[in-house]
């Protein structure tokens, strides 16, 4: 073990720049891989929060700054660049780096594929933010882009320049990225998973990604057949799709992409979910209580995940209410389920709270908060009154953006000690926790007071409304506060890879397979591997022992048959493999 | 004051506390922002129920919030590790425990459904068939409102339409479509209802396009006046004045929301509802307002560049007041054509139009004319003025008490002579070609008997 | 307990003629998700056509085209050619199964032959469509389902193309055949989707 890391680190030492530069252009490794779409992402996700910060300068106070075309252009990349260029990659990172170490496997079942999908993810990304040197400058309809506003039609009075053709291509790209990506995370789950790794033993970030991979399998390909046909409709159809002019329906776009976009809020959501309940058994040494339960909320979210798309069209007029308002509530109790195990999992636990634990435990308070005010858009009468103004941009905020940052943020110092073999400083860690949690608050629960006030989303200013000045200037600090807390991590990152402290294979005492290798991992990732008899199998080598008495420690050794049929299926399918 | 240092003695009491202190503490920040946690205050009997709704929720959504909240922190709290060789209990799951927390919110979540159910049903329910209900057509177009009001035919307004316009006849497949005495939007063009017979309905153009009927409500025929009114106290708004719309308390109104060009949403806070206004539908929404006052308002759906800017007013008069403006309203209302003055090929333009050109163009800009009738005048969410071949004394009247949704212009701000030198300038830039107009669908649809 | 003793060779019958009795190895496997996701961008397209057509205020070209009666007999025939490719298409992956890679690479052409030739044809009618992409929905609609679905025959020919090539050069045999099995069940795939296709762009039209 100790040889090869050395060996890895002479490599390093010893090669010139640029043939460093070329190994990770060229690597198909599922980690270089995982960590370029960490920081290839978390570098689009300072690029979209400056342009929030741009937003905020601009709504501190009446009167505007800049013009409304370039608040237009600059809050639709900010949905943009934080969807499909941040939330979407580093759950994709993750997913990349973490889930084959996970079930023991030594890469992606197709590693080739996955550098295709990062790169093609790269492209598109690119392409996305190029746009700003495009005539009539970016996309500017919003991340949702409903047409005909977007459209090249006579009677949109300021139809989007090349700039919303590249948008959209540049999001058929991604997608196509994530699709393959999605093909190589369920492959790779069915297959690849080492001897002994049954379904019912796969680490809850492991199904997470299943899950996600599944949902962004189904769902992605419909968003592509939205972005396709609006991209005809402003390359030739002229509207025949989404203009009614010209034959077309607004509410279709809607229809399509929604089916997308609302699995999409779960692909983003779900990875975070994944990583705080791998964290919470860590650090509080207990199995995340209902293991079982916890797998059928992820697979319960995400089946209703594909039958809700339209509560996000309860004000149009054209969708059966009844039937989603049901859907919708429903959603509540796979997510109460979650929130109800995790508390759990902390109670009566030895728990500490390094920083990922931190972040894990402020993810809990914001979905929460999330959750709820997502209960309030369920009900229709109440959505007729909130949707589209700040009551909805707080509420989703609250969920997909900052739960799920704060799920990513536990997930890198958690994984940054396997990633780079160096902690992460714990003071700076801290006090990011506490500037970023302090802010987003600051920012997300002033919008739902000011979107129950009726402050509608999307415009650049609001000078009839001078009641709104006070909660709009809070906000606007709140932002710039949590953009110090991201500084703060900012720094942290580059301090720790330069002076970290040195961690070793296994810092955090983890549970699951990626700690039983070194770290970094060599890049065939596992010398040798423990027994596997449990969704813990280094916990069981750890404590196993000692906890032998205990009559709730369980492992799954020899009593399959007592654990259901779950275990069968995969089995006899790794059996064939082999 | 001796129960708090009781209660500070216990770790979970100083918890408490904490917790408390920092709950007043933002209740009091966002009572000093002016903020509440409630909507406003309805004005309409539907936002009544929806507010009613909005409470029973917050209660829940509350209650949840406390429970869990202080569960989360009191675990955070209460169970840390004390050795390093600690090991916690093992249990891994509690039938009964997950039993219940599916079932309560299971439970919670199919209440809400219920009670939210009949909210809805009453929300949208319609006037009763034989009740008085005052019809006004909310038209959104890039970036201004228009209101129309609905006269019914057989008052002493239902005279018969202009002359000069060309009157077509639509034979629907279904005579029990009701259709909306609203502006049906034919390509990029409209029309109106003006009569109907069984299954006859007649309009006043027949214009390039396809009639889009989507209205399923119903009412009479009816004459249409416009009944907007502005106000030049709105900072925000594009064309510089606040629409109004003036209503009335207590009578139930529709409010028939359609689009010109791309999405929009009627939305006014204090009725605690919105609606979106989708171009190629009619849709309906019924309130009955109980306060008087004027209400701001602003358009709730992304709808490019000055969405911000799309402001208007909902004015609730009482009813007494009201059918006095309605009277006044109705009276002079002009007949409600389209402003389409470049359609008749046969009148020729007038000759000798004296003015300057140069200053003209600069007015053109100056004034915003070109926001909606485009920089060479060639039309966008206005109708084409190039060229224009309407008499300059009829585009004066124009200016002064326009038709349809342009924004009054009145002397101090453009005179006579100034209009002069636009008109003669419009006179220099060319008519574009009738470009990409939608083939005639509405000569085959007629054919067709469709 | 049942796990260990369900037979080694037992495979379900349709399993069986789909993808062989060896175990599915990782490629066939992910051509198995990725016609999942390619199923789900179709019914994407299809249901926007479903929806356009259902709710649209001119559907018909608006240039005033019509397809006459008689030219329903060529759309009509080669679907079923296409359609009837997947028996060949099948017929090579059961030969190389057995390791009969001569069949296999006969079978190949056949599909290679009339999948051409459905393409050809398809230029065909593009070209004589009598509407442009412009005019209504029913038209774009046209263009976009055949462009794409064209665009899926063509990326199937490439790659049994190129598997055809490699069988020449003596790849492939009773147990290596995953790519052949991928084609197999992607040429399925793209069949099966024409017919979702091309029923309602004809009849709709009628």
């Amino acid at each position: 073990m100790a040889t090869l890391a050395g060996a890895q680190t002479s490599t390093y030492a010893g090669a010139n720049a640029w043939r460093v530069i070329l190994e990770w252009l060229t690597t198909v490794d599922h980690k270089k891989i995982g960590i370029m779409y960490l920081w290839t992402a978390g570098a689009f996700g300072l690029v979209g929060m400056a342009f929030s910060l741009v937003m905020r300068t601009e709504l501190a106070q009446t009167g505007t700054i800049i013009s409304a075309e370039t608040y237009n252009s600059i809050f639709t990349m900010h949905g943009s660049v934080m969807i499909f260029l941040f939330l979407l990659p580093v759950g994709a990172a993750f997913m990349n780096y973490s889930m084959p170490l996970q079930i023991g496997a030594l890469d992606m079942a197709f590693p080739r594929i996955n550098a295709l999908s990062f790169w093609i993810f790269l492209f598109g990304g690119v392409l996305i933010t190029l746009s700003f040197a495009a005539e009539g400058g970016t996309a500017s309809a919003g991340w949702t882009a409903y047409p005909p506003v977007t459209l090249d039609t006579g009677n949109n009075a300021e139809p989007p320049g090349a700039g919303m053709d590249m948008w959209l291509i540049g999001v058929i790209l991604l997608g196509q990225a994530s699709i393959f990506g999605s093909v190589n995370f369920l492959v790779t789950i069915f297959k690849m998973r080492a001897p002994g790794m049954t379904m019912w033993r796969l680490p809850l970030f492991t199904w997470t990604t299943l899950v996600t991979g599944l949902l962004i399998l189904l769902s992605t390909p419909v968003l592509a057949a939205a972005l396709v046909l609006g991209f005809i409709d402003r390359n030739g159809a002229g509207g025949a799709f989404f203009d009614p002019a010209a034959g077309g329906q607004p509410l279709l776009w809607q229809n399509l992409f929604w089916f997308y976009s609302h699995p999409a809020v779960y692909i983003m959501i779900l990875p975070a979910m994944g990583i705080v309940s791998d964290v919470f058994g860590v650090f509080t040494r207990r199995p995340v209580f209902g293991y079982r339960s916890m797998v059928l909320a992820l697979v319960g979210i995400g089946l209703l995940g594909f039958i809700v798309w339209a509560h996000h069209m309860f004000t149009t007029g054209g969708v059966f209410l009844p039937f989603f308002m049901g859907a919708t509530f429903l959603i509540a109790v796979p997510t109460g389920v979650k929130m109800f195990n995790w508390i759990t999992t902390m109670w009566r636990g030895s728990n500490i709270f390094p920083t990922a634990m931190l972040f894990s435990v402020g993810f809990l308070m914001l979905f929460l908060i999330g959750g709820i005010t997502g209960v309030f858009h369920a009900a229709v009468p109440v959505d007729f009154a909130l949707h589209d103004t700040y009551f909805v941009v707080g509420h989703f905020h609250y969920t997909m953006s900052i739960a799920a940052t704060f799920g990513f943020l536990a997930g890198c110092y958690y994984w940054f000690p396997k990633m780079f073999g160096k902690f992460m400083n714990e003071g700076l860690g801290k006090l990011h926790f506490w500037l970023l949690f302090i802010g987003v608050n600051l920012v997300f629960f002033t919008q739902l007071l000011l979107g129950l006030d009726g402050m509608p989303r999307r415009i650049n200013d609001y000078a009839d409304n001078p009641g709104w000045e006070l909660m709009n200037m809070l906000i606007t600090i709140g932002a710039f506060v949590s953009a110090a807390g991201m500084m703060v991590f900012l720094y942290n990152v580059f301090y720790s890879l330069k002076w970290g402290e040195k961690a070793g294979s296994d810092p955090w005492e983890g549970t699951t397979l990626e700690w039983a290798t070194t770290s970094p991992p060599p890049p065939h990732n596992f010398d040798s591997l423990p027994e596997i008899r449990s969704e813990r199998p280094l916990f069981d080598l750890r404590f196993g022992e000692k906890l032998q008495d205990d009559p709730h420690y369980h492992v799954n050794n020899g009593h399959n048959g007592s654990n259901g049929g779950g275990a069968k299926q995969p089995d006899a399918s790794a059996r064939e493999e082999g | 004051m001796r129960a708090y240092q009781r209660l500070w003695r216990t770790r979970i009491g100083r918890l408490t506390l904490v917790m408390g202190a920092a709950a007043l503490a933002l209740l009091a920040l966002s009572g000093l922002a002016g903020a509440q946690v409630a909507l406003p205050e309805a004005v309409t009997e539907q936002g009544d129920s929806i507010r009613t709704l909005y409470f029973v929720v917050f209660a829940i959504g509350v209650v949840v919030f406390v429970i869990v909240e202080a569960m989360i922190l009191w675990v955070v709290f209460r169970y840390k590790r004390k050795s390093d060789d600690e090991l916690p209990t093992q249990v891994a799951h509690n039938t009964t425990a997950e039993v219940l927390w599916t079932g309560i919110p299971t439970v919670i979540v199919v209440v809400l459904f219920i009670v939210s159910f009949f909210v809805l049903q009453d929300i949208q329910a319609a006037a009763d068939p034989d009740e008085d209900v005052v019809i006004v057509d909310v038209q959104g177009r890039q970036w201004a409102w228009a209101f129309n009001y609905a006269v019914p035919l057989g008052t002493e307004l239902s005279e018969s339409i202009s002359p000069d316009l060309a009157e077509t006849e639509i034979h629907l497949k279904d005579s029990s479509l009701v259709v909306p005495f609203m502006t049906l939007k034919i390509g990029v063009e409209h029309m109106r209802v003006v009569a109907r017979t069984g299954d006859v309905v007649t309009v006043d153009r027949a214009v390039n396009g396809t009639v889009a009927i989507r209205h399923r409500a119903g009412a009479e025929v009816m004459r249409v006046f416009n009944g907007t009114d502005t106000v030049a106290e709105g900072r925000m708004q594009a064309a510089d004045n606040t629409p109004i719309v003036t209503v009335p308390v207590g009578q139930m109104i529709r409010f028939n929301i359609a689009s010109a060009d791309v999405l929009h949403a009627f939305y006014t806070p204090q009725f605690l509802t919105k609606l979106d206004a989708v171009p190629g539908r009619v849709q309906t929404l019924w309130v009955r307002i109980t306060d008087s006052g004027d209400f701001m308002s602003q358009c709730a759906e992304f709808c490019g560049r000055d969405h911000a800017r799309m402001i208007y007013t909902v004015r609730a008069l009482p009813l007494a007041e009201y059918m006095d403006w309605f009277e006044d309203k109705a009276g002079d209302a002009p007949e409600p054509i389209e402003g389409d003055f470049g359609g008749e090929e046969e009148v020729e333009a007038q000759e000798g139009a004296v003015g300057n050109p140069a200053n003209g163009q600069n007015l053109f800009f100056s004034l915003g004319c070109n926001v909606c009738h485009g920089d060479q005048g060639e039309g966008l969410v206005g109708p084409t003025i190039a060229m224009t071949i309407v008499p300059l004394d009829r585009v004066i009247t124009q200016y002064r008490e326009p038709l349809e949704a342009m924004q009054v212009f009145p002397p101090d701000k453009v005179s006579d002579e100034e209009i002069a030198d636009i008109y003669a300038w419009l006179q220099t830039v060319p008519r574009p070609p009738e470009a990409d107009v939608i083939p005639s669908k509405l000569a085959e649809l007629i054919e067709a008997g469709g | 307990m049942a796990a260990s003793a369900i037979p080694h060779k037992r495979v379900h019958p349709v399993r069986s003629f789909l993808v062989g009795d060896e175990p599915m190895t990782t490629g066939l496997w992910g051509i198995i998700f990725f016609i999942f996701s390619e199923i789900m961008f179709f019914a994407g397209l299809i249901a926007a056509m479903l929806a356009l057509h259902s709710d649209t205020l001119f559907w018909e070209p608006t240039n005033g085209a019509h397809r006459v009666e008689g030219d329903h007999l060529l759309p009509i025939l080669f679907t079923v050619l296409l359609v009837s490719t997947s028996i060949p298409m099948q017929f090579a992956a059961f030969a190389i199964r057995k390791g009969n890679r001569k069949a296999m690479l006969i079978n190949m052409t056949i599909v290679l032959v009339v999948g051409t030739a459905f393409i050809i044809n398809q230029y065909f009618e593009w070209s004589h469509a009598g509407f442009g992409i412009s005019d209504g929905p029913y038209a774009a609609t046209f263009y976009t389902l055949t462009g794409f679905h064209g665009a899926h025959v063509i990326g199937g020919l490439v790659f049994i193309f190129a598997q055809w090539l490699r069988g020449l050069l003596g790849h492939f045999d009773a147990k290596r055949n995953t790519a052949i099995e991928a084609a197999t069940l992607y040429w399925h795939f793209v069949g099966f989707v024409w017919l979702l296709v091309i029923f309602p762009l004809v009849f709709f039209l009628s």
